[in-house]
């Protein structure tokens, strides 16, 4: 029965009388959630933390929820905000080129196990360069390739959840792709 | 690092470039900007860069993300989340604020009617120090004025009175000064002109007090002699001299 509600019928749902109404929302949209945390952060446990805590603050503010926008809009602006909050909080460890990779390497990459050490090294190395151009690109210009790239949303989705029009969009990932560009140029990578 | 130096924002053709790119263009756009990238090689050199970029970034995704298991959401259904929503909203100053002003209709009939009250025992209280003020001002004025007046005419009497009467010198001393200020006769409380004052009150009070009623409004000049004396009286000692001061009049009278 739950299925066939929209996201906002839930909403009212879990306010009203059966707050589990809740869990069909997360179940929906845990994934693109924990992507874009993923893409913001860079750290799978960083991800998670920040995915959990978008749905719990989601879920205490439910009756603060006024339908004004989507109740994708509304997770993907709470998940934004926690990833720079935690981003802030944490001095973004990715700023620092050594940091990044000390922490890279330990804790996120995972090389696949058919791979020889040399070409897994350089996997490894090459994919850092990438995290660290991404993590380097400025707040509004991450939020908006993040969701291209790992979530996947339109031009249109963008617009919508960022209430941005459809043309500052198309131009910020214009901005955000040429400035990775550049920053990808500066270290020699090779195409697989 | 940054370089802003957009060379395809001058052909203007930069946001069907990415359009291009993630493929969100119908065939008609596609096909333009197609034949815009024959011509342009700014945009066809930009559009394989980015394709790099693009799959870099897939690469990053599918190699670390595409991997992870999504971590399990636990929501704490036990508390509502209305009254979650109450204790997060109440942390923040300007929820509190709000909170502050959203009182309920009985709490907004409550704080009306303790208004109301207030209102009506404010107006009891200034109504009641307007009427006193005003019955001050009034007495005031009948005291005062009468007093300007009095001591006007009244200041020349004793001088007369001592002439007449051959009053001891240091009863009419002060009063041998024609020339001082009103308000300094109306204010000054002195013993001496006290004396003097009540001197000569007890002099119009005699019969022959024809000095007292020249003006022919003896009436009210005994009225407000009575008034100048009224917040000068004196205590037992001062009537004890004054009714010696009447007793040597007496005397000299009958001498």
């Amino acid at each position: 029965m739950l299925k066939s509600l929209t996201d906002e019928q839930l909403v009212e749902l879990a306010v009203t009388d059966e707050p589990e109404a809740f869990g069909e929302i997360v179940k929906r949209w845990e994934r693109k959630i924990f992507a874009l945390c993923f893409g913001m952060l860079s750290r799978e446990d960083e991800a998670s933390d920040a995915a959990q805590e978008t749905f719990i603050s989601a879920y205490r503010n439910l009756p603060n929820f006024r339908g004004e926008a989507k109740v994708s809009s509304w997770l993907h602006r709470i998940a934004v905000n926690q990833c720079l909050t935690k981003q802030r909080r944490t001095k973004t460890r990715s700023e620092t080129f050594l940091d990044d990779e000390e922490n890279a390497e330990e804790k996120v990459f995972v090389a696949p196990l058919h791979q020889s050490p040399a070409r897994q090294a350089e996997q490894s190395e090459r994919l850092s360069h990438v995290r660290q151009a991404v993590n380097s690109l400025p707040a509004e210009l991450k939020q908006v390739i993040v969701m291209k790239e790992f979530e996947e949303m339109t031009f249109q989705e963008i617009s919508e959840t960022l209430q941005l029009p459809l043309s500052t969009v198309k131009s910020r990932v214009y901005t955000a792709l040429k400035q990775l560009r550049l920053k990808l140029e500066r270290t020699p990578l090779e195409v697989v | 690092m940054m370089n802003n130096n957009h060379k395809n924002s001058g052909c203007g053709f930069a946001e069907e470039l990415v359009s291009y790119l993630y493929g969100e263009t119908d065939a008609a756009a596609n096909a333009k900007f197609e034949a815009h990238l024959e011509s342009c090689s700014d945009c066809a050199d930009e559009l394989e860069a980015f394709s790099g970029v693009h799959f870099s970034i897939n690469d990053w995704k599918s190699t670390e993300f595409n991997v992870l298991e999504t971590p399990a959401i636990e929501i704490p259904y036990a508390t509502a989340p209305k009254t979650q929503a109450v204790s997060s909203v109440s942390s923040s100053w300007l929820s509190a604020l709000r909170d502050l002003f959203s009182l309920s209709p009985r709490g907004w009939s409550l704080a009306t009617a303790s208004l109301a009250v207030l209102a009506v025992i404010g107006g009891i209280v200034l109504f009641g120090l307007n009427s006193r003020t005003a019955s001050d001002l009034a007495e005031a004025n009948n005291k005062v004025l009468p007093i300007a007046v009095a001591t006007v005419e009244k200041t020349p009497e004793p001088a007369n009175v001592t002439k007449n009467n051959n009053a001891p010198d240091r009863e009419s001393k002060p009063l041998k000064e024609p020339n001082s200020p009103q308000s300094e006769l109306a204010v000054e409380t002195k013993s001496k002109n006290n004396r003097a004052v009540k001197a000569s009150n007890n002099q119009s009070k005699k019969p022959d007090n024809t000095n007292s009623t020249k003006n022919g409004d003896g009436k009210r000049s005994n009225k407000n002699e009575k008034e100048i004396a009224t917040p000068v009286i004196p205590d037992e000692d001062e009537d004890d001299t004054l009714r010696l001061a009447e007793l040597f009049e007496e005397i000299d009278t009958k001498e």
